[in-house]
């Protein structure tokens, strides 16, 4: 009989060996497709949803103004402000901002200059902020704005 | 014995910890990432404004859909108030009347949207109503092609610009009008208008071009934004009232 007598054994585990090329994978993913931020955002912004979106086609020729509500209420309050490299800034320093960044690009490329406004779509977040912006992009000619979006499907009814 | 019989292997590092360190590589580079999004919608703004000149455009009334937003968020569009939901049925019948009612546009052509908003206006309002008015023309321009507007939208330009076909197509148009021409040259050459112009030459070298192969699909896209150009203008912001 003893030679039907079960011997238990053990449960062989799976095997983790592959583990470290899994994840160092998964890494190097992350790696190439990461952006690090450049600037830290002052300003809470969250992008409004649109269905009809259009890619920017060279990156190199974008420059961002935020708007939105400062992050810091306490020092800074929750009225929108508009933020630019580090900075909060009044409608009337964007024509030096676009200088800036103009002189950052290619002496060919600088009339090609593309503007994408990242503005909160808090409901405080009102157009006239978003007029005296344009109407200063306006007086230095850097007229091709993009207002960023993220994807969202057909946009619920009012 | 023992002694004797570990000589000469190597004594191999421990690989134990690496998936930790690679974990550890792994969750600081998903901290610190944004996944780039550089979409959105673009719009290019009027040029600016001489006080001097009188550079007003000089429109029939009939040919511009006015579409005013106030501070309480409600749309007046052409004098009537009307639902965000209808906008965009209503600048698409606008926009590709042609002619057939007296209200409504003439042509695509002549068609523009003037879009007005107040100051106190808010900007998630003012996102969604441009947004509708570029579905119309969108819209408007899928049908023209014959797609669904997911697959309008969704046209891998980029890739389609780099076809053998129109690459050739191309270079036949350049060699027969004598002339260097770039793809985009090619595809924004508008027979119509040069014909005015009277550059017969090139429009029938055109022509020969762009019958010497079966048609592609970006040469309609192309037709089709020419037939439909986009026209959105943002009015001018008033010092007083709204």
């Amino acid at each position: 009989m003893a030679q039907f007598v079960k011997k238990e054994k053990p449960q062989p585990g799976i095997s983790t060996a592959s583990l470290p090329d899994i994840v160092f994978m998964l890494l190097f993913f992350f790696m190439v497709t990461t952006v690090l931020r450049e600037t830290d955002l002052l300003v809470k912004v969250s992008i409004p949803p649109a269905t009809q979106l259009e890619k920017i086609e060279n990156k190199s020729l974008v420059s961002y103004i935020y708007v939105g509500p400062p992050k810091d209420k306490g020092q800074f309050g929750d009225e929108p402000r508009i933020q630019v490299n580090d900075v909060f800034v009044t409608p009337r320093d964007i024509p030096r901002f676009i200088a800036q960044e103009r002189a950052k690009l290619d002496e060919a490329l600088r009339d090609r200059i593309i503007i994408s406004m990242k503005v909160d779509q808090n409901k405080k977040t009102k157009m006239g902020i978003v007029i005296d912006i344009r109407e200063q992009l306006r007086e230095v000619d850097a007229r091709k704005v993009n207002y960023a979006t993220v994807r969202g499907d057909d946009v619920a009814e009012n | 014995m023992r002694k004797k019989s570990r000589r000469g292997d190597s004594q191999e590092v421990n690989a134990g910890s690496m998936a930790d360190i690679a974990f550890l590589l792994l969750i600081f580079f998903l901290v610190t990432t944004t996944i780039a999004s550089d979409k959105g919608l673009s719009i290019l703004l009027p040029p600016k404004r001489e006080d001097d000149a009188l550079n007003e455009f000089k429109m029939k009334d009939r040919n511009v859909y006015k579409v005013l937003i106030n501070s309480r968020n409600q749309l007046l569009v052409e004098g009537d108030p009307l639902s965000l939901s209808k906008l965009r049925k209503g600048a698409k019948e606008f926009i590709d009347n042609k002619g057939r009612d007296e209200k409504l546009s003439e042509s695509p052509l002549e068609a523009a949207v003037s879009f007005k908003t107040d100051r106190g206006t808010s900007y998630a309002v003012y996102v969604r109503v441009l947004d509708e008015i570029k579905a119309a023309y969108n819209e408007l321009r899928a049908e023209k092609l014959g797609v669904a507007l997911d697959a309008y939208l969704t046209f891998d330009e980029k890739e389609a610009l780099k076809d053998e076909k129109l690459l050739r197509k191309v270079q036949r148009f350049s060699q027969s009008v004598g002339d260097n021409f770039s793809v985009k040259d090619y595809l924004n050459f508008d027979p119509i208008k040069k014909g005015q112009e009277g550059k017969r030459k090139e429009v029938e070298g055109y022509q020969k071009a762009r019958a010497s192969d079966k048609e592609l699909f970006i040469e309609r896209y192309y037709d089709a934004s020419r037939e439909y150009p986009l026209r959105i203008s943002e009015a001018e912001p008033t010092k007083i009232g709204g």
